[in-house]
């Protein structure tokens, strides 16, 4: 049974403008997910859906099997969520903060607890108003993970920490719960991050899903080509055949992206459009966000 | 787990300010319904309408609350997150808000005893009929629950209910027909206010039942127009935003909410909330207003506004603290600490100078309204709120005088008769008097209350007009004997020598000198509160603070007008007093006075100006509690 289900996903916050437009995907048990897309993509808008906190207009979602709506409470217990607006009340120290999260959550480990508050050194006494954003954060990491959840799930969780920070945070965190298992489900506009720790890429672009790929398949099975200007019309059918993922035009050439490898790719190009001699590398991932749903895409 | 909900709900949260609130605001009526009494003549006000103004004096909080007061946060989206079923969150909420809307009907019942008992000790006697407050707690209990149920039963599954027009439409409809409900229990029999409680536990009941799993964020539908963004894209924190439509319609909101007198309550409860720097501009109607009002042009007795000079203080604070907090939006620009400091500073207070100069250039001259020297018993218009048993020579108060120990100088005539003047103690508890020079006590001789009126002409007219002459053109002889002259003959002599009207030496420098310096000192003290030290919390808590501070000045100013330690005529007599001597001592007259003013309003301003430039006035950080 997967651990997420999203089945065609609609949502719109204003009549006429759909933040999410038939995104579909699903997650297995112990699959650590990085969720990619542009400001405006919808990932915080389906990550919420998957929390209950947000109602789909159309679709489904499941978590655990459940309906996290009708079974918020039990889908809750059992996932672990850090978002990047900090959502802690600041009146409340950090160890009332814990000791919440300790009387809420039945598998709630003391000892893990305990020793992620000492490792990151985190003044039990003080208020969460007092911690810099990246205390924070840590406090937020040690209540989302210390109950030992089936899934975490991170809404840009290193937004705006420095890159110690950011490092220490995922390492933390993924480390922690991969060694047992847990699935994670994160969003982030940090491609180094997302290749240092997911095993999956899904990237979402205008409320659908463009890229859902392991992450080697990206890096083996996607290539990108620099297209010469010139050829009349070669732009249309470039961008109407099947292998063609996502492009923008350059200056000095068009960046297309294929779902082939680089070997295959100058074979296709040159069977199918009789471009010869075209450019075909490997794409890191920022590359090809940016090519496919960065800005002139 | 219940308790650690019930302490962390907003509108429990809210409650210690808005037991301030609604203890203000029954104050305020409760001044209202005594005015009322007293103004309705020894019957006092009929019962049907005292009955009606102390439910509206209930009511009126607790409908604020209802309204304003977070009440509509079911919970934080902190507690959203967590394993916590949204009915037991709803219901929580519910009794954190019933409970609190009863502890604010506890605190009004407290005020309304508590002035009551003022009252009767200061003024011997209440004002107000008895009125049984525990025969209207069952039908205002009632009334409550079911303002909370119909409230609460609105948008069950999101865990904010929205406070926009809908909201606020119901939220104001509801309080209507809940106090009309309330009128009409009132005068009901008990046994109806069980059945009211029976409709609020059935709007309950049903309210609960709608209630999901787990509350949204969002309605399920989406909006039409403009609505608020909730997607990933965060905006900036901070920084200058340019008028787009949203941020002008914003803005005339808040113009709007600022030039209202709730716009001053709310700008003390919530510093900066729902106010940016260029709203400042409408404190200008606001503040002229109140200077008109503070002049004493409308009521006839400006002396009374003497006591009011504390309660200016405390608005022109009130109205600074929301641009204040938004300094952080300036100071990127290329404007300097100084224009930033005359902007935030000065447009309220010239505005309160302008109201407070019209109102003096409305109000009559003294002059007008007959010769500033009276030869009566009684009251008398040159000292008002003193009656006298035997008629005496009154001049003006600002032409008396202070003996600061108590000791008066006996008041000689050539020829040996000698009287101790009349005299008032400046305050309750201090020896200082104020004592009249020209005062002619029971007994004295016709030719002595000849003598103290010519010293009286020359001293107010700057005229000369000898004892034998006032006794001989101005005296007479009443029937039993007793002194009397004659008001159209001293009008006539005044007229025959060209004398103009006298005018009153204006209380103007002096109270706009005095509130000037207490508001920049005020300021003063607020300013160190903005640095990035402290916390925003501990800003407010200094805002609060210094609110708290003046307000407990303003009332004890009053408890001691009421309470006669010193009479407000007395009071504005000892300042106008102050006024002529220093005009006598400095070049320049009344001008040297008012330049003087301006001067040491302008040394205090570069003082506190001084401070101001060196605050450091961060951004607000970001809302960890939404």
């Amino acid at each position: 049974m997967n651990v997420v289900e999203f089945e065609n996903i609609h949502r719109a916050y204003q009549v006429g403008k759909d933040v999410l437009d038939g995104a579909s995907f699903s997650i297995s048990p112990g699959e650590v997910v990085g969720l990619l897309g542009k400001n405006g993509a919808g990932k915080t808008t389906l990550i919420r859906i998957a929390m209950g906190l947000i109602e789909a207009q159309q679709g489904s979602a499941r978590v655990f099997g459940l309906d996290p709506r009708e079974d918020a409470v039990e889908v809750k217990r059992r996932v672990g969520y850090v978002s990047e607006d900090q959502i802690l009340p600041s009146y409340l120290t950090v160890a009332r903060v814990v000791e919440l999260h300790r009387q809420l959550f039945p598998r709630w480990d003391d000892t893990m607890a305990a020793g992620l508050l000492e490792r990151f050194h985190l003044p039990s006494h003080s208020k969460v108003k007092t911690l810099s954003k990246g205390q924070a954060r840590q406090v937020a990491l040690v209540c989302a993970v210390a109950h030992r959840p089936e899934l975490l799930i991170l809404d840009e969780p290193a937004g705006g920490l420095d890159p110690a920070a950011r490092r220490e945070f995922l390492e933390t965190s993924i480390q922690l719960l991969n060694e047992e298992g847990s699935t994670i489900l994160f969003s982030s506009h940090h491609m180094p991050d997302v290749e240092r720790v997911a095993g999956r890429v899904v990237m979402l672009h205008e409320g659908r899903v463009l890229v859902d790929s392991e992450l080697d398949e990206l890096r083996e099975g996607y290539c990108l080509a620099l297209v010469p200007h010139g050829t009349d019309g070669i732009r249309d059918r470039i961008e109407r055949s099947e292998a063609f993922v996502g492009g923008r035009s350059r200056p000095e050439a068009l960046h297309a992206i294929f779902r082939l490898s680089s070997e295959h790719c100058q074979a296709y190009l040159a069977r199918e459009f009789g471009i010869e001699g075209a450019r075909c590398t490997k794409v890191p991932l920022e590359e090809m966000f940016i090519d496919l749903v960065g800005e002139g895409s | 787990m219940t308790f650690a909900l019930f302490r962390r709900d907003a509108a429990l949260r809210s409650l210690p300010a808005w037991t301030v609130i609604s203890a203000i605001i029954a104050s305020a009526l409760e001044g209202l319904r005594t005015f009322l009494a007293q103004a309705s003549g020894p019957e006092g006000l009929p019962t049907s309408v005292d009955s009606l103004l102390l439910v509206v004096i209930f009511w009126l909080p607790l409908a604020a609350y209802l309204t304003f007061g977070r009440t509509n946060q079911r919970c934080s989206r902190f507690d959203l997150t967590l394993p916590i079923s949204a009915r037991r969150m709803w219901w929580i909420h519910l009794v954190t808000v019933a409970s609190s809307g009863i502890v604010l009907l506890l605190v009004v019942a407290g005020v309304l005893r508590m002035r009551d008992g003022l009252f009767a000790l200061l003024a011997d006697g209440s004002l107000l009929p008895e009125s049984d407050l525990a025969a209207l707690a069952p039908a205002l209990v009632a009334c409550l629950l079911l303002a909370v149920a119909s409230l609460q039963a609105t948008e069950p599954a999101l865990y904010r209910i929205p406070t926009r027009g809908r909201y606020l439409l119901l939220s104001l409809l509801g309080s209507l027909v809940a106090l009309g409900l309330l009128i009409a229990l009132a005068v009901l029999p008990r046994l109806f206010s069980l059945v009211v409680l029976g409709l609020a536990g059935l709007v309950v009941w049903r309210g609960s039942l709608a209630i999901p799993a787990g509350f949204t964020l969002i309605p399920h539908q989406p909006e039409r127009g403009n609505g608020e963004d909730h997607t990933d894209s965060k905006p900036s924190e901070s920084g200058w935003a340019g008028p787009t439509p949203e941020r002008r319609g914003a803005l005339a909101r808040q113009l709007f909410v600022s030039t209202t007198a709730f716009g001053i309550l709310s700008r003390g409860i919530a510093p900066g909330a729902l106010w940016e720097v260029p709203t400042s501009l409408a404190q200008l109607p606001l503040m002229l207003g109140w200077g008109l009002l503070f002049s004493g042009v409308f009521f006839g007795e400006p002396d009374i506004w003497i006591f009011f000079i504390v309660i200016t203080v405390y608005l022109l604070l009130a109205l600074l603290a929301g641009p204040m907090n938004q300094i952080y939006l300036l100071d990127p620009l290329p404007i300097s600490r100084r224009r930033i400091f005359g902007l935030l500073v000065l447009p309220g207070f010239l505005a309160l100078a302008a109201g407070y100069g019209l109102g003096v250039l409305m109000t009559p001259s003294e002059g007008d309204a007959g010769p500033s020297i009276e030869l009566t018993a009684g009251i008398s218009r040159l000292a008002p709120h003193y009656r006298l048993e035997s008629p005496m020579v009154r001049v003006p108060s600002e032409y008396l005088a202070v003996a600061m120990d108590g000791t008066l100088p006996s008041i000689e005539a050539p020829w040996g008769e000698s009287h101790e003047p009349w005299s008032i103690s400046v305050a309750r508890g201090t020896r200082a008097l104020l004592y009249s020079p020209y005062s002619t006590p029971e007994g004295s001789s016709r030719q002595f209350v000849a003598l103290q009126l010519s010293r009286a002409i020359e001293t107010v007219y700057g005229a000369s007009l000898s004892a034998d002459e006032v006794e001989r053109r101005l005296l007479d002889t009443d029937e039993s004997g007793g002194v009397v002259w004659s008001k159209e003959a001293f009008s006539a002599w005044l007229t025959d020598e060209g004398i103009r009207p006298r005018r009153n030496t204006p209380l103007f420098p002096f109270v706009l000198t005095l509130v000037g310096v207490m508001w920049l000192i005020t300021v003063w003290a607020y300013l160190p509160a903005f640095r990035s030290t402290r916390s925003s919390s501990s800003r407010k808590w200094a805002f609060f603070g210094l609110l708290g501070v003046l307000l407990a000045v303003h009332l004890a100013a009053t408890v001691a007008a009421v309470g006669a330690v010193t009479r407000p005529w007395v009071a504005a007599g000892v300042s106008r007093l102050a006024v002529r001597r220093l005009a006598e001592v400095v070049p320049a007259g009344e001008v040297g006075v008012w330049l003087g003013g301006i001067a040491i309003m302008g040394i205090v301003y570069v003082w506190v100006q001084h401070r101001f430039e060196s605050i450091e006035a961060a951004p607000p950080r970001t809302a960890q509690e939404v």
